[in-house]
């Protein structure tokens, strides 16, 4: 009997050893995956895979970046010169072009465009200021008077410090994450302080100002507002705040970062209600005593004696707030209009990190850059959140050791 | 001079003091003795209305502090209290600089005057026997004392806003012998400028410090006289019991 029931023991402990084990590889798992597939992206061409950029041998110009590349095509660069090139006009050439140049005859169409490649390559020889955007399988197979151009790849300094997000950009797409942790930086930013006289103030009536009918009542109600899923409060804010935004401050639209940072702000009260309540109700009783017994009055008592010892509790509250707000993903997606440009006022759309994630993923190739690029967004905000956290647990730590 | 008239004290149904009447002298120390949960705290508190933090509390009969009931309407609590200090059972300073600890009860009064303030300071931590330890250190924070120094700063917090009457509930029991006998030397000292209330569990301390001393058992006062008459020949039998230590 014995014997059995230290058998059955020692399966539980190997059961709940194990189930702890598997969870923690699968997390490591998880954050491995999310790095290994980010990391790609530095790996991977500038230019659209299966294509390939030429110009003329004459050309001095042997590497562009992915911004220059989109400059070009945009037109916004149009002489050699200003790459440091000869003065010479920019001429773009894309592959459709050839065949306004030439009859389906002259390329061999019959025969499988045949004489495709090698037209391409007198085009290209032909003029000195040319670039041209081809596909890998046509490029002329006869090099004279043509030259590619060396494959970049895209490097951290293009997508940590790109002012653009244009995914979908021919023939350079634009992975510049600026914009994106810009925006998400001003939303919880002005989220946060938004929300933090608001739920300091709530926390401080109920720890302190409520009876104890009013305290049961409001606080399951507040606690209940933190299991609201996000796409209600996005929903709410779509219908109710956007428009109320757009009216009160006569905005082309009601989809502004602001708007973003109202909602989060309201996602965020009951996380710091909550902390910074219980931190305000751990004041011990002594203390508040001690404050009182010297002819302090309760006001006084609050402000000179509660709020300073429960100091760490509110900044952790704080800092859980904005954890929350910054990791939002739904309910941002949703009023913050998505335009992923640099914010300079906070009443015009922007878009989040986690909010591009969602909205783009879908659309993504998978193993793309695109791909890619979005999965090393994962890895900024989990970096970011990383930080939050830790921040947060060493504050409370440090209330622990206060030595009370 | 402190009076009680016929206090009944309720904690919602629990009738915790029963009809208690006496008198405090002004420059006297007084000592409540008994069993735990018999009321004496309760009674302590009554005179700086710290059990009005408690929900659910109820009073009947008088509380006199210098011929004013205390319970009576329109009595500001505040300064109420800044006239009865209080010290606690553990010593519990602020997270707070020892100035400021001390300095707080002046502050909470609206004091601005930093070199006033300097002084009080001073003044009080000289008071309660701490200014030679600490007066290098006032900048550092109020937990780097010991426990037995911490007491003492709350004393010396409670003297800084120069109240009449000095409540203590329990200030030694947290100590160490030798901090006792400093606060016990303290006790002797403030007697001169202030009326003292003291409860204690310890009754060799109760013997040592007070001029007359109560006997409280089950929210009853038992007895009440001179401290002496108390410990050699009291009048109750309860009273003997006890201090024999028969039982409690």
């Amino acid at each position: 009997m014995k014997r059995f029931r230290r058998i059955v023991e020692k399966i539980a402990e190997g059961m709940l050893t194990l189930s702890g084990a598997v969870t923690t590889v699968t997390i490591l798992l998880i954050v491995v995956f999310l790095f290994r597939e980010g990391l790609g992206l530095f790996k991977s061409p500038a230019v659209e895979k299966g294509y390939a950029l030429c110009v003329n041998v004459a050309n001095p110009v042997d590497r562009l970046t992915p911004f220059q590349i989109k400059q070009i095509f945009d037109y916004a660069i149009v002489n050699w010169a200003e790459l440091g090139g000869k003065d010479e006009a920019i001429e773009l050439f894309r592959f459709d072009d050839i065949f306004s140049r030439y009859s389906d005859e002259e390329l061999g169409a019959e025969n499988d465009y045949a004489l495709l490649p090698d037209k391409l390559g007198e085009v290209v020889a032909s003029s000195p200021g040319i670039i041209a955007f081809l596909p890998e399988e046509y490029l002329p197979r006869d090099l004279k008077g043509v030259r590619m151009l060396r494959s970049e790849h895209i490097t951290a300094g293009d997508f940590f410090g790109g002012r653009e997000w244009i995914p979908t950009a021919t023939p350079a797409p634009q992975f510049g994450t600026l914009p994106l942790l810009l925006g998400t930086l001003w939303v919880s930013i002005i989220a946060i302080f938004i929300a933090l006289p608001l739920g300091l103030g709530v926390a401080i009536y109920l720890s302190e100002l409520a009876n104890e009918q009013t305290r049961k009542l409001l606080k399951p109600a507040i606690e209940l507002l933190a299991g609201i899923p996000s796409v209600v409060y996005g929903f709410f804010g779509l219908v109710v705040l956007v428009p109320l935004v757009q009216k009160a401050f006569g905005l082309p639209v009601g989809e502004t970062g602001f708007t973003g940072s109202v909602i989060l702000a309201i996602m965020a009260l009951p996380t710091i209600i909550t902390v910074a309540e219980d931190a305000m109700r751990n004041t011990p009783r002594a203390m508040r005593e001690a404050s009182l017994a010297l002819g302090a009055t309760h006001w006084q008592t609050i402000y000179r004696v509660i709020v300073p010892y429960a100091k760490s509790g509110i900044s952790a509250a704080v800092v859980l707030g904005i954890g929350r707000a910054i990791g939002e993903t739904m309910a941002v997606l949703m009023v913050t209009g998505n335009a992923a440009v640099i914010p300079k006022t906070l009443f015009a759309p922007l878009r989040t990190i986690p909010a591009t994630i969602a909205a783009e993923l879908g659309e993504a190739p998978a193993g793309g850059a695109h791909y890619q690029a979005l999965f090393m967004l994962g890895c900024i905000l989990f970096l970011i959140t990383l930080v939050i956290n830790i921040t947060a647990e060493a504050i409370s730590k440090r209330q622990h050791n206060k030595g009370l | 001079m402190i009076q009680s008239k016929n206090i009944d004290f309720y904690y919602s149904d629990f009738h915790a003091l029963k009809g208690i009447s006496m008198e405090m002298e002004a420059h006297t120390v007084t000592a409540f003795i008994g069993p735990s949960g018999c009321g004496k705290s309760t009674f302590l508190r009554l005179f700086n209305r710290m059990n009005d933090l408690i929900p659910g509390t109820r009073l009947t009969g008088e509380c006199i502090v210098d011929g004013r009931d205390i319970y009576a309407r329109g009595v500001n609590v505040d300064e109420l209290r800044k006239q009865v200090g209080m010290v606690f059972q553990k010593p519990n300073p602020f997270p707070k600089s020892i100035f400021e600890n001390v300095a707080y009860g002046l502050r909470v009064n609206g004091v601005g005057d930093r070199k006033f303030i300097e002084q009080r300071v001073e003044e009080s931590l000289a008071g309660a026997a701490l200014w030679n330890e600490v007066k290098d250190k006032l900048k550092k924070s109020a937990f780097e004392l010991s426990g037995g120094q911490q007491q003492r700063l709350c004393i010396a917090r409670a003297l800084a806003v120069k109240p009449s009457v000095l409540l203590m509930d329990e200030p030694a029991s947290a100590l160490d012998p030798i901090s006792t006998s400093k606060i016990e030397e303290l006790i002797h000292e403030l007697k001169k400028d202030y009326t003292i209330v003291i409860v204690t569990h310890n009754m060799q301390q109760a013997a040592r410090v007070s001029d007359k001393t109560g006997f409280f058992m089950l929210g009853d006062l038992v007895e009440f006289s001179d401290t002496k008459k108390m410990f050699l020949n009291p009048d109750k039998e309860q009273t003997q019991n006890y201090i024999t230590g028969r039982f409690g």
